[in-house]
Parts: C-alpha cells; sequence; structure tokens
C-alpha cells in the first residue's frame, strides 16, 4: 500500500481501471464520499484523498508528510495513541466516533474506521475511513435538546416559570445573545413582553408593550403565523422599518410564533450579535421548541385558569363570610378591604357617597402596613373628586367598572392636580388599577379602588370580573347594613322617646338612673325605667322589662309605660297599677310578656310597698350596710295570666338606705347560674358609695355589663 | 349571641302520641326561634301530649321564658297536656323561680317522670 501516497495524482491510463489492480483500488479511494487516509506508525500522513481534503479543508499536497495531530483537537491528544495501539495489536477500530479540527478551526464530527497496514507479516501504517457526522450529531443533539425542553416546559405549572424555562432552553438551544418572549393581550391588541434575558433594561421598558398591528418583527410572526429570519442587519433593517428608529443592537434576529390551533399566543423573538445564517435543520429545529413551547404555554395558562377560578371561588366564599360578621358599616368595609390586600391587591380603598354627594373613604388597606399611613395621608390630602375623569367619581356616576390595565405616567399627569400631587402618585408605585362600584337594588353607594404595586401584577379582565362581583356583595352586605342601623335608630329614638328624659325633683329622695343600650348593631330591649309622684307622701320607683327585641318591644314598652303611670298617678295602691296594667296587656294584638317590680315610697316615714311581677329582685341597702333583696312573692310576669292577682309586700327605707332597682342584664351571664349573679351584684352594691349616682355609674362598670349583649336599666334611690 | 358556650340544639319527635322536645345548651335571644318554631301549634299538631325536656339546657334568658309562658297559654286554651323536664338545680329552675312562674308550669326533674305524669294525667 505503499502506492497509496502517489494515489492523490490519478492517472487517466483506462487500463489501469482493470478490477482488482492498484490503479482500480486508487481510483476507488479518490471517489469515494468518505475521507480515506493512511498514516504511519509515527502518526504521519501517507496519503489523502480528495473527500479527506472536502472534509478538514487541508490539499494532499498540505497534508501528506505532517503529523496526523494536526487535526486531532488538543483535548483529545490521547486519543491517537490509543488508536495506534490498538492498530499495532492487529486491530481494526470499527465507528469510532470523535471530533477533529478542520483547517479553518471549525470542530467537525466524524465516525471513524481505522485499520493496520500490513507489509508482509509486518504492520506498518494504517488506514483511516472518516465520515463527516456532524449533522447528525446536530440532529441528536436537537432531538435530544428538544426532548430537555419539553420534559423542562412539561414540569412547570406557573406561567411565569414556564416563561423562564422557555427563555432559558431558547437562548440555549440558538446560542442568541439576547431572548424575548411576547403575549399577545386578553383584548387582542397589543404584546406584551412575559420575559427577556440579554436585554438592558432600557430596551425591556422600551419594548414592555406594543401593537399587534405595528410593524415589528414580533408583531409581523404573531399576525402571519409565520416565522422572520433575517440573518443580516441590513435585512432586518429593510423588513422592519420602525427598528431603524429603535436602538437596535444586534445583527441577526430570528422570531417565531408560539401557535396552538392556528392562533398564536404570542412570539419569540431571538438576538445575536453577529450575522448568521438560519440553516433549514436548525429552523426546523426551533420551530419544533417553539411549538412545544406553544403547548406548553397553553396548558399552563388552561391549568392556572383552572387554578384562579378555584382562588376567586374560595375568595368570594371568604368574602361571603365577611360581609354576614357584622351589620356595621364601617366593619364590613374595613373588613373586605383588608381581605382584598390579603388575597388580590397591594392596595385597596373604599369611598362612599355621602348625603351631600360628596365621597367619603370608608377602608384603605395596604399589603405592607408600613403604608397604610401613607395612603391615609395621599388620600387626606387627594380626596377623590367626584368629577374626575378616571378612578370612583366616574365609576360611581356610571356605575360601571373601570380597569386601567397599565398604568403610565401619561395617565398621572393627567390625574394630577399639581406638581406635588404628581410627585406623590409617581411614589405610589402604580402599576395597574381598577375600580368597581358597590351597588345594590339599582343604586350606586360607592366604589372599590385596587391597586397593583407589583410590575408582574396587571390586572386583566378576570380580575375585574372578580372585582365587580366582589362590589355588587359588598354593596348589598352595605345597603342591609344600612337598613339595619336605620331600624335600630328608628328603635332607639322610639326607646328615647318613651323613657323620661329626666327624673323628678323630690325632697328627701336622691336618685339616679343609667341606661345601657346593647353594643351597636343590636336591636334595642324593651328595658324601661320610671320614677313617678303620686303625691307629696307617695314616690313610685319602677324597673320593667318586655320581653323581645327592637321596633315592637319598645313600642310595648311604652304602652305599658305609659298606662303604668296613668294608674299609678290616679293613685291606685302598686297591685292595682299592676293588675290595670296587666289587663291592658290582655287587649293588645299579639302575646307580650313583661316583668316588672314597682316601690311605692312614703319618702317621709320610709314606709311603702311593693309588687315583683317575675322581676329579678330588687336590692335594698340598709345605712348598716347590711343588703336584702326584696322577694316578696308578688306575681308571674305581666301578659302571661288573664287575673294576675298580684300581692304588694311591706317594705321599710330606714333614712340613709339604698334602694336598688336593675334589670336583668345586669345580673344574667352565661357564665355562672343568676344566683351567683345576684350574689356579685350584693358584693358590689355593698362596696360601693351611698350616693346613687356613684351606684349607677359604677356598678355596671365593676360587674363588666359594658360588654354585655343586653340593654341594661339600673336605678338607685336613697332616702333620708 | 352564643358565641362563648354550647350552642343551642333543638330536637324534636314523636313517640306514639307524644311529642318530646330536646332543648339542650344556651338558649338565648338570638337563638330562640329554634324553640318556638318546634313548640308551634304545626308541630305538636294531632299530639295528645308534649313533652319540653330541658335537662341538658345550660343558659335560659328572657327570651326562653317567654316561648315556655307562651307555650303554657296555648296548650292551656287547646287542652294539650304537656310536661317540662328541668333538673332540681338547674340554673332554668332558679330563672322560673325567681320569675315566679316555677309553681305554675308542669315541672319534673326528669323526662321520666316528665312522660308519667301526662300517662297517670290523660
Amino acid at each position: 500500500m505503499a502506492a497509496a501516497s502517489r494515489s492523490t495524482h490519478p492517472r487517466a491510463d483506462a487500463a489501469a481501471f482493470e478490477p482488482g489492480s492498484p490503479a482500480h483500488f486508487e481510483a476507488l479511494v479518490e471517489s469515494s464520499e468518505d475521507a480515506i487516509l493512511s498514516k504511519d506508525l509515527d502518526a504521519v500522513i501517507t496519503s489523502w484523498n480528495r473527500s479527506a481534503e472536502r472534509l478538514y479543508g487541508y490539499t494532499p499536497h498540505e497534508a501528506v508528510g505532517r503529523p496526523i495531530s494536526m487535526i486531532i483537537p488538543p483535548e483529545r491528544a490521547d486519543e491517537e495513541k490509543k488508536i495506534l495501539a490498538r492498530v499495532l495489536a492487529g486491530q481494526r477500530l470499527e465507528h469510532y466516533e470523535t471530533q477533529r479540527v478542520r483547517k479553518d478551526g471549525r470542530r467537525v464530527f466524524v465516525s471513524l474506521t481505522v485499520s493496520p497496514i500490513r507489509s508482509g507479516d509486518t504492520i506498518v501504517g494504517a488506514s483511516v475511513v472518516a465520515r463527516d457526522i456532524s449533522e447528525r450529531v446536530r440532529a441528536r443533539r436537537r432531538a435530544e435538546k428538544l426532548q430537555e425542553v419539553t420534559s423542562a416546559l412539561a414540569r412547570e405549572a406557573e406561567p411565569d416559570r414556564a416563561i423562564e424555562v422557555l427563555l432559558e432552553e431558547a437562548t440555549e438551544a440558538l446560542g442568541a445573545d439576547a431572548v424575548a418572549v411576547g403575549l399577545v393581550t386578553a383584548d387582542g391588541e397589543r404584546i406584551e413582553l412575559a420575559g427577556s434575558r440579554g436585554y438592558s433594561k432600557d430596551d425591556f421598558d422600551a419594548w414592555r408593550t406594543f401593537p399587534l398591528a405595528a410593524d415589528v418583527p414580533m408583531s409581523v410572526a404573531v399576525r402571519e403565523l409565520s416565522p422572520v429570519w433575517s440573518s443580516s442587519r441590513e435585512d432586518v433593517m429593510r423588513r422592519f422599518p420602525p427598528l431603524r428608529e429603535a436602538d437596535f443592537r444586534f445583527e441577526a434576529l430570528a422570531v417565531l410564533p408560539l401557535v396552538i390551533e392556528g392562533q398564536a399566543l404570542g412570539s419569540v423573538s431571538f438576538s445575536f450579535a453577529e450575522a448568521r445564517p438560519f440553516g433549514l435543520e436548525e429552523r426546523a429545529f426551533v420551530a419544533s421548541v417553539m411549538q412545544q413551547a406553544a403547548y406548553s404555554i397553553d396548558r399552563v395558562r388552561i391549568f392556572d385558569a383552572e387554578r384562579r377560578t378555584r382562588q376567586r371561588l374560595a375568595f368570594l366564599a371568604r368574602a361571603s363570610e365577611v360581609l354576614v360578621e357584622s351589620l356595621n358599616e364601617d366593619d364590613i368595609l374595613v373588613g373586605i378591604a383588608e381581605l382584598s390586600v390579603r388575597h388580590l391587591t397591594d392596595w385597596c380603598t373604599i369611598e362612599v357617597l355621602d348625603d351631600e354627594g360628596g365621597l367619603t373613604n370608608a377602608a384603605l388597606a395596604h399589603v405592607d402596613r408600613s403604608k397604610v399611613k401613607m395612603l391615609g395621608e395621599y388620600r387626606r390630602q387627594h380626596p377623590p373628586d367626584p368629577d374626575a375623569q378616571v378612578g370612583s367619581g366616574p365609576v360611581i356616576r356610571s356605575g360601571e367598572p373601570e380597569l386601567i390595565a397599565r398604568v403610565d405616567d401619561e395617565l398621572l399627569r393627567a390625574a394630577a392636580t399639581d406638581e406635588a400631587h404628581l410627585a406623590t402618585l409617581r411614589s405610589l408605585d402604580l402599576v395597574s388599577v381598577m375600580t368597581v362600584p358597590l351597588s345594590a337594588r339599582d343604586r350606586t353607594l360607592g366604589a372599590m379602588t385596587f391597586a397593583s404595586s407589583d410590575p408582574q401584577r396587571a390586572y386583566d379582565t378576570d380580575d375585574l370580573e372578580l372585582a365587580a362581583d366582589l362590589g355588587r356583595r359588598t354593596g348589598q352586605a352595605l345597603d342591609t347594613a344600612r337598613l339595619y342601623q336605620r331600624e335600630h335608630e328608628t328603635a332607639l329614638t322610639l326607646q328615647r322617646a318613651l323613657l323620661p328624659q329626666s327624673l323628678p325633683e323630690i325632697p328627701g329622695v336622691e336618685l339616679a338612673v343609667r341606661y345601657l343600650p346593647a353594643e351597636a348593631g343590636l336591636e334595642v330591649g324593651g328595658d324601661w325605667y320610671d320614677v313617678l309622684q303620686p303625691s307629696p307622701d307617695r314616690v313610685d320607683l319602677v324597673i320593667g322589662d318586655v320581653a323581645g327585641r327592637g321596633v315592637r318591644a319598645a313600642a310595648v314598652m311604652g304602652r305599658l309605660a305609659i298606662a303604668l303611670r296613668a294608674y299609678a298617678l290616679q293613685g291606685q295602691p302598686v297591685e292595682e297599677v299592676v293588675e290595670g296594667v296587666n289587663r291592658l296587656m290582655g287587649q293588645f294584638e299579639s302575646r307580650e310578656i313583661a316583668t316588672l317590680c314597682q316601690v311605692s315610697i312614703d319618702p317621709g316615714s320610709g314606709a311603702g310597698t311593693y309588687v315583683r311581677a317575675g322581676h329579678p329582685p330588687a336590692l335594698l341597702r340598709a345605712p348598716s350596710g347590711e343588703i336584702s333583696e326584696l322577694t316578696g312573692r308578688g306575681c308571674p310576669p305581666l301578659g302571661w295570666l288573664d287575673e294576675l292577682e298580684p300581692r304588694a309586700s311591706p317594705i321599710r327605707m330606714e333614712p340613709g338606705s339604698v334602694l336598688l332597682l336593675y334589670t336583668d342584664g345586669l345580673i344574667e351571664r352565661r357564665e355562672f347560674g343568676l344566683d351567683v349573679g345576684i350574689d356579685r351584684l350584693k358584693s358590689a352594691f355593698a362596696a360601693s358609695s351611698a350616693d346613687p349616682r356613684v351606684i349607677v355609674r359604677e356598678i355596671p362598670t365593676a360587674l363588666g355589663a359594658e360588654r354585655v349583649p343586653d340593654d341594661i336599666a339600673v336605678l338607685a334611690a336613697r332616702v333620708g | 349571641m352564643s358565641d362563648d358556650g354550647t350552642p343551642l340544639s333543638v330536637s324534636s319527635e314523636r313517640r306514639e302520641d307524644t311529642v318530646v322536645i330536646t332543648v339542650a345548651g344556651q338558649l338565648d335571644l338570638s337563638v330562640v326561634q329554634e324553640l318556638d318554631a318546634a313548640l308551634a301549634d304545626g308541630a305538636v299538631d294531632g299530639a295528645r301530649g308534649v313533652i319540653v325536656d330541658m335537662t341538658e339546657l345550660e343558659f335560659m334568658d328572657s327570651s326562653g321564658l317567654r316561648a315556655l309562658l307562651l307555650s303554657a297559654d296555648r296548650f292551656g286554651t287547646a287542652g294539650l297536656p304537656w310536661a317540662v323536664a328541668l333538673g332540681k338545680h338547674s340554673p332554668v329552675r332558679r330563672l322560673l323561680a325567681l320569675s315566679g312562674v316555677e309553681d305554675r308550669l308542669p315541672l319534673f326533674t326528669s323526662r321520666d317522670e316528665a312522660v308519667g305524669s301526662l300517662s297517670s294525667g290523660g
């Protein structure tokens, strides 16, 4: 095979092409598609065919006589020794896949078959058949890469994460210097960047969002549902005039649409710092990656939409709970604002329409509690203007929700009343804002505003729908609370009107009374008190309680109080007064039950009588401090029996003694029985001052009566 | 307002001709309509006796008293025998005593006694 060194000079001698002749063999070598070369045991190249020249870039003249190491990558220097060792052992090496270096420095993947060359029994060198498998290797790598991208994307369940993976994998797959993913907005009008790699912040901000109609590559790819390949800067500038104005710093561009079922979700843009061609296989590969990405984004979006639906339902369920927890307007609005900043928004303000058509801030919450004060200060300095073009004013006027998906500086300038206001508005970091009406029974009671300060969190129509739903629910709860409040106020007014406005001045008797209404939001009770002086030698102290609550109980109480006055002022004894009132109750259109204690005293002598009609016993404190209960059997509660037949019991008040009348709220507690309640009252009474005014002030407080969900009336009288 | 105690439970069952209403937990204005409903005419329609078992009742306010008194009235008018079971030391019994109605209601210290009173009386 020594002749092989001459094989690079093919001869046109027809006779030499005899099958089996060396010349024929040489011709086969020369015309082979495979690169064929030989080398001696010193690893010096001894022959080099045309395909070898094509593969490695060296002419035979340049290659023959040079060491084979010139085409071996430095990191594979050891490889040659191992190959030679096998050749010396007489072994063939088949389909050995490795890399070689071309003359131009580029790497090429080859599959080598190396066989020993013998001269007689001696091995004198090796023949090497090399096949270019670069394309195969690239295809394999792409397939692997595609697999990798697909599985990486499949692992992601959140849109943001899927975009991150896409950016990561796409950058690597194409070796791009910068990549951006843009998605078509819900209204189909624009493209919004969902993420990018390799661009400056200025570039990103400048291209954060742009119209789908624009003649820029990402829009064109989406509109035409086909990729844009631009191998040079000149080509980019020629095809996309708007980029001439922009600071486009790249030399090549590839933009691919993300297509699902014939619709583009968006596009991915790859920018390259150097001009480069895009091979067919490469294009097909990137298109496959993009197809996988589109599937993945679509799947993640569906998944995300389902998850958001679940979250929305959970949020609305929680909101409904908050809305029924209270009948107090402020509690409701503050509760909803607080809930919103936990689940929906960075900050939330609620404005309600007042009677004059002005707007009052009713609630204000911020996810960052330290900013609540700042926000409050801002709202105080810049109260919402009912006549403004955006925000609560127009939303309340029109009853329609308003969405500002992206707040820009232009909008802030339009909204600001002066430079200082503009500066404050800018400092609020508004990214996205929505305002929804609080409506009930075809009226708008106010508006809720939600704002996001998170650049990643722009509200969309789904958010607006959720917010509008919350606004409707809140409006209804607000309406109910107001109706309830109005009824409560009516009952309270009625009750106040029916109770004595002041106590009479009675010589020899010190009087004090205190009425503790149940905590706000609860219905008024039917407790009442009265002090009468039918004659100079008779003072009547009355305490009573109509069972039930609300306007009805207050009205019944009023009728009973008036009837009792009428009977008592006629001078009838207490038992007859009680019997008379009871008989009157029999004439009522509905059955009512009331308890009563009426004590009638001659302030001069301290002697008197009383009737206890189902009422807790009044207490009498003697000058000695000893306390007794007025447990006279009297009669059952009023309104129950046709004939009560009340019995009066005697009472004697020494000068300096104090009588304490009260309603059951003072002694009734769930934690212990009535006896314990009465004992506690007795202890408090014993420890208290002799001054009725101090008694009625201190005793309810001492017994924690302010927190009792029931009205309480306390009447104290000191004789002598 | 029973946020600090056992909530009210009212159950009603018919045993032959007798309606047995069991009231347990805490009875106040906010839940009294449950007892009202159980005692209403429609609920005891066709019964020949009513037992109100309050042996497990921990607390009752004046609204519960009102429900009992009005029922006593109605049952009396209708000639329907009824009985209330209430432990001897029940806090509810104390309320009835203070209100002067303990002697005027058909009170018994156990459910068995209450049931027995109906069969012997009826």
